[in-house]
């Protein structure tokens, strides 16, 4: 690709986590304030909530981290408020004060503002849960703004990489097309990975849209945003360059549960025997 | 009505109804034009070492203020947000035991509610509040009904300390102070009502002060810029708190860090002539 000389994206990526195929655990927060069904007790408990995840999946093997806050839906569809960003900050730096692995910051659906928590705190990635083309979503019409959210990223950090989803869950692209295109066009407009989910948290991934996607993209990062668990990670690590995992660590298998160490173990302990047979 | 009482809400803040407050003014900040890529560490660290210095020099509180990120936004983006926000919080966990407020620059009162309201900061001051001023930044309108709103939406245990005819900013309606002052106490609801001079560091006049206090029903009165060694005694009778920036910073200059030998001297003064 004529912008990347040397396009170097897949291999930082790997850099990034230390390994090949890594695993990056989601810490899904309990409501936040201001959200609607936030319980108005502050940040203490939430705080704890997310330091319990964080133990549980560190000792249990994973690769990387992702902060999201999972619990505030009905998603602020573009700009969030002062007070979720002002909420991220804190409860982000107290998670990277707790861990060595490399984290990164989702703030549901503010890219920017995901942007400026992970440089305050020192975080390495972010992921855009929309970054090219247009879509339906709950909230209406998303129209993303990788010109600003790029432009953004060069004026404030450019060392914070973006994980773009494509074709994500709980949407559906406003125009009908192949999801390798879609793929393409992430790639090509500067996405540094790209992640391709389900219909929903939790549902499985399309292995067709997993083929499809790399192999539009190539040597170019692909990971997995829903559905990754022990019967599934041979299959999509076939394919995908890793994956980014939430339902399937909680205890039952309960999205907004706490994280199952054990539950951990054996996944972590799965990819690893995969990483070994593909050598 | 039942009204708060709001010289005792001082006291359950600050642990007294005659607080002395400091500013901690932050290095500019990622994405403002002067920053020189400082990482958030280096410049909390900094702000961390100031508030110490008040905490242990007697000071009853810190306001934590952007000042550093001329020409301001009226309303701040999100990387200004983050990055008080961290410095905040990792002031609160350092500094503990001192009353923290918080004030984004230029205005941004909706801002300084959520980032105090999340780091269990109690109060932040609102440089303008209340009516409109023309400012560097063209006019400012009031912010007022909307912080008010957004505290009782947040359920934020947080006190609005507002300015009336603040430095830098030229009232649109040419009014005495006074009036202003009593409509940011009855309509604007403001916990406490400060009065400046002309710029930061210039010297408030006694007599606005005086007439503020006059003007005011219930509602404390700050000194809130020009406070200094000497002229700290004369404010004892009219003001009921003080703001002090400037004038225990090297060489008086706002840009300087604080001065340990001339803060320390100034409480040692201010005790006597201030708080008696």
């Amino acid at each position: 690709m004529g912008m990347y000389p040397e396009d170097k994206r897949l291999q930082n990526f790997n850099d990034l986590f230390g390994v090949k195929n890594p695993i990056i655990g989601m810490l899904h927060l309990p409501p936040m304030p201001g959200s609607p069904i936030y319980d108005g007790k502050g940040l203490k408990e939430i705080i704890d909530h997310a330091l319990a995840d964080v133990a549980e999946l560190e000792a249990g093997g994973v690769d990387g981290l992702e902060i999201e806050n999972f619990s505030d839906p009905s998603y602020y569809p573009q700009e969030v408020g002062p007070e979720l960003v002002a909420a991220m900050a804190v409860v982000s730096d107290h998670v990277i004060r707790h861990t060595k692995l490399p984290l990164g910051i989702c703030i549901l659906s503010d890219p920017k503002a995901s942007l400026s928590v992970a440089h305050a705190v020192g975080a390495r990635f972010i992921r855009a849960t929309f970054f090219t083309e247009a879509s339906v979503d709950v909230s209406g019409l998303v129209c993303p703004k990788p010109h600003e959210l790029l432009r953004f990223r060069k004026f404030l950090d450019p060392s914070i990489k973006i994980f773009a989803d494509v074709h994500i869950k709980h949407s559906a692209p406003l125009v009908d097309r192949p999801i390798g295109d879609s793929a393409l066009d992430a790639k090509y407009f500067l996405a540094d990975a790209i992640i391709i989910s389900g219909t929903h948290t939790g549902k499985d991934t399309k292995l067709d849209d997993i083929k499809a996607a790399k192999s539009s993209v190539e040597d170019f990062p692909v990971l997995v945003g829903s559905g990754f668990k022990v019967e599934t990670a041979e299959a999509i690590l076939q394919f995908a360059d890793g994956a980014i995992v939430g339902t399937s660590l909680k205890i039952g298998g309960i999205s907004s549960n706490m994280v199952d160490r054990k539950r951990v173990q054996d996944l972590m302990g799965t990819v690893k025997q995969i990483r070994k047979n593909k050598g | 009505m039942k009204r708060i009482d709001k010289f005792a809400e001082l006291e359950r803040i600050f642990g007294t109804r005659r607080p002395i407050i400091g500013m901690v003014h932050l290095a500019p900040l990622p994405g403002s034009p002067r920053y020189d890529g400082m990482s958030m560490k280096e410049i909390t660290d900094l702000a961390i070492s100031e508030a110490q210095l008040l905490k242990q020099n007697g000071v009853n509180g810190a306001i934590i203020e952007n000042f550093g990120d001329v020409m301001f936004f009226k309303r701040v983006p999100a990387e200004t947000i983050a990055a008080v926000t961290y410095a905040a919080t990792n002031i609160a966990r350092e500094v503990p035991g001192l009353t923290l407020g918080l004030c984004v620059l230029q205005s941004d009162a909706i801002a300084s509610m959520a980032i105090a309201n999340t780091i269990g900061g109690k109060f932040i001051r609102v440089p303008y509040y209340t009516e409109t001023y023309v400012v560097d930044a063209g006019l400012m309108d009031s912010i007022a009904a909307e912080t008010l709103r957004y505290r009782k939406f947040l359920d934020a245990d947080v006190k609005i300390f507002a300015d009336v005819h603040i430095k830098h900013g030229y009232p649109l309606s040419q009014r005495p102070i006074a009036q202003s002052a009593y409509d940011t106490e009855h309509r604007g609801l403001a916990d406490a009502i400060l009065v400046t001079g002309i710029a930061t560091g210039a010297e408030t006049k006694l007599d606005d002060v005086k007439e503020v206090k006059d003007a005011v029903e219930y509602t404390p009165v700050f000194v809130a810029s020009g406070v200094d060694d000497k002229n700290v005694g004369s404010y004892s009778k009219c003001a009921d708190g003080i703001i002090i920036g400037t004038h225990i910073k090297e060489n008086n200059d706002t840009e300087e860090p604080i001065d340990p030998v001339k803060l320390k001297h100034f409480m040692d003064i201010a005790r006597k002539t201030w708080a008696k």
